[in-house]
């Protein structure tokens, strides 16, 4: 009995899965530093998109340049996830695996149905697989019921 | 333990939370299930309310807040000073001696810790013997409990007006379910 490492999960499964770890879900201070470390230049239209998409889910005063840690750890988890689906049709990334490790049970149910659906439309776009581990044990989401 | 009716400004969370009753907790056992949607300021309520509440009120209290990675290394060194550090690399037995050693407690906070489903469980073990009451995050359909002899109680956190420069939320124990 462990605690889920960051650094054992990638050990493990990092070949596999792109790991979305609850405890490490940014590197950079703001959604426009995250966007930039990703493609080295600014990404308006990307960053417009994940700001749209969060509002969705009742994020307030979402912005590109709000620091992340003022966001509740909920809609960190939820603006991490965005990001990613955003970053997926925009990079037009097939068959991508997604580990959530810790991000579920951290969003609120009106919010996680909605958020598997943009799971479940990139799983039909692109091919993305999602799955989260619970117990030491990896699982692929269930987009229909997404029950937890 | 007892937060009073009110509201509460938080304004560097942009949150008002407003507690529309007085609310106790005294020694009957009580699971204190803490919910409403992401960022109505439930981790805020108890950084910011409840935990200074205790502290006036001078009631012992063990917390586990949502980043817990972060926290293990706050533990470890806590135990490693006061001359435990047998325990480093086994979170159980590294939880048990922290419990051990604030066996005074009375509350128990754990924000999210339902994570950890096996830590949850062995948390619960260790410390339902003399913790009272225990306040929990949780977003999982069916939250972790510790059981009889614990009554599980809901506090609710709705939001009110999203306008103006704070987000109003209110804060209503709802039906035990």
């Amino acid at each position: 009995m462990s605690l889920p490492s960051l650094n054992h999960t990638l050990s493990q499964l990092g070949r596999s899965y792109l790991v979305v770890d609850v405890h490490c879900l940014f590197v950079a201070a703001s959604l426009r530093e995250e966007v930039w470390l990703y493609s080295q230049r600014e990404e308006a239209e990307l960053l417009a998109q994940v700001c749209q998409r969060a509002e969705a889910f009742r994020i307030r005063d979402v912005n590109p340049d709000r620091e992340l840690v003022t966001y509740s750890g909920g809609e960190q988890a939820i603006l991490a996830c965005l990001l990613i689906l955003v970053l997926i049709r925009a990079l037009d990334l097939k068959q991508l695996q997604l580990l959530l490790c810790g991000v579920l049970e951290s969003i609120s149910h009106e919010n996680r149905k909605l958020l598997c659906r943009h799971f479940r439309d990139a799983a039909e776009t692109h091919g993305v697989g999602v799955h989260h581990m619970r117990d030491n044990q990896i699982s692929e989401l269930a987009f229909g019921s997404c029950a937890f | 333990m007892r937060i009073l009716e009110g509201t509460y400004p938080l304004k560097d969370r942009r949150l008002s939370l407003t507690v529309s009753q007085n609310l106790e907790f005294g020694e009957t056992p009580t699971w204190l299930h803490l919910t409403g949607v992401n960022g109505l300021g439930k981790t805020s309520f108890i950084e910011k309310i409840l935990i200074p509440a205790l502290k006036d009120q001078k009631v012992p209290f063990l917390y586990l807040g949502q980043d817990f990675r972060t926290q293990l290394y706050t533990l470890k060194a806590l135990l490693a000073v006061s001359g435990k550090d047998g325990v480093r690399n086994n979170i159980p037995g590294l939880l048990s001696q922290w419990v051990h050693q604030n066996h005074h407690a009375r509350v128990f906070i754990l924000d999210e810790f339902d994570k950890y489903p096996d830590h949850t469980r062995h948390i619960f073990k260790i410390s339902r013997d003399f913790i009272r009451t225990y306040v929990a995050v949780s977003h999982l359909d069916k939250p972790m409990q510790p059981g009889a002899p614990f009554d599980a109680r809901t506090l609710e956190f709705r939001e009110i007006s999203g306008e103006g420069p704070l987000l109003q939320v209110g804060i209503e124990e709802s039906t035990p379910w």
